[in-house]
């Protein structure tokens, strides 16, 4: 300790400032590699918007209500989806037809379950109806992405509505 | 001034001195020892390899589950092998795995992402090509 004391020769060279002044450039560092390496690079959003598109894509080619509505029906093999997904944690997705008259009608669903309600409450919570994809998008809440299309099927001639829920949750 | 006095004067410029030198040292010392510490640190966490891997890796996933069925593409890979070089890693940077659905990039022998395919790969192919650093995706 003698160094930061005045008057003393060696004082010029070692000083207390000196520690100072490398202690702020050592944390400026190691703020710089904690910033640099927790860099979170966040794609769910797009994913989400991916799976939900794909998804409509598929069914959009040669639409056919009754195809779709029966028991047979494999969403995930029709539209080249992980089969895996219901274990992978990492995303989801719903599907309903709308008629006319605003009936919901189910068609199929898969992968984290526990998704579709973050989704409806995150989109709820924004407020605008436009607004279909959730945005300023939480570490720990699925990324969701709402597509409403229209699918026109051939035999029977008539159009539906198409909702079509994606989300993603991959870090 | 007596002989005695001039010794103790003498004595007192020595000591001064030799602080004085020893200060310096010291300095020297603990500013190639700080020097040195940055340097380390910087190669150590200098390739950003973690950050190569993620930026490819969520690249990868969005390519491919947006590829139609059928389709072909080439991404070029030249950073993430430039990244593996530098690491000295000479195994597989791409571990694809039909079974889970998904891939693991990897560039040093320290880091490496996982991520998973929302579509099913299992007719996909995944081709590293690296004599021209690059990645064929056949869906």
């Amino acid at each position: 300790m003698s160094f930061f004391k005045a008057n003393k020769a060696g004082e010029r060279y070692i000083s207390f400032w000196m520690f100072v002044v490398w202690i702020v450039i050592g944390l400026g560092m190691v703020y710089g590699m904690i910033v640099l390496y927790q860099t979170y690079i966040d794609t769910r959003s797009s994913e989400a918007e991916i799976f939900a598109l794909r998804i409509f894509d598929c069914l959009n080619d040669n639409f056919n209500y009754n195809q779709v509505v029966s028991n047979n029906f494999d969403i995930s093999r029709q539209c080249g989806i992980d089969k895996n997904i219901h274990n992978s944690s990492v995303f989801y997705f719903n599907v309903y037809l709308i008629d006319n008259a605003g009936n919901e009608k189910f068609i199929a669903e898969d992968g984290a379950t526990s998704f579709k309600v973050d989704c409806e409450i995150q989109l709820a919570n924004q407020g605008d109806n436009s607004l279909l994809q959730t945005k300023n998008q939480q570490k720990n809440l699925p990324a969701c992405y709402l597509f409403n299309g229209q699918v026109f099927d051939e035999e029977s001639q008539k159009l539906w509505r198409i909702k079509i829920l994606g989300a993603s949750n991959q870090a | 001034m007596s002989n005695g006095l001039h010794k103790i004067i003498f004595n007192m410029k020595n000591k001064k001195a030799q602080d004085t030198l020893n200060s310096a040292v010291i300095f020297v010392l603990l500013n190639a020892a700080f020097i040195g510490i940055l340097g380390l640190a910087i190669v150590m966490f200098g390739t950003g390899a973690d950050s190569f891997e993620k930026i490819y890796g969520q690249k990868i996933v969005m390519v491919t589950d947006s590829m139609r069925e059928g389709s072909v593409l080439e991404m070029d890979l030249k950073e993430i092998y430039n990244v593996a070089n530098k690491n000295n890693f000479e195994d597989n940077i791409l571990l694809v795995d039909k079974e889970n659905n998904n891939f693991t990039i990897k560039t040093s022998s320290s880091t490496g992402h996982a991520y998973y395919f929302s579509s099913d790969i299992t007719s996909s192919s995944f081709f590293l090509t690296p004599q021209k650093n690059s990645l064929i995706i056949k869906t």
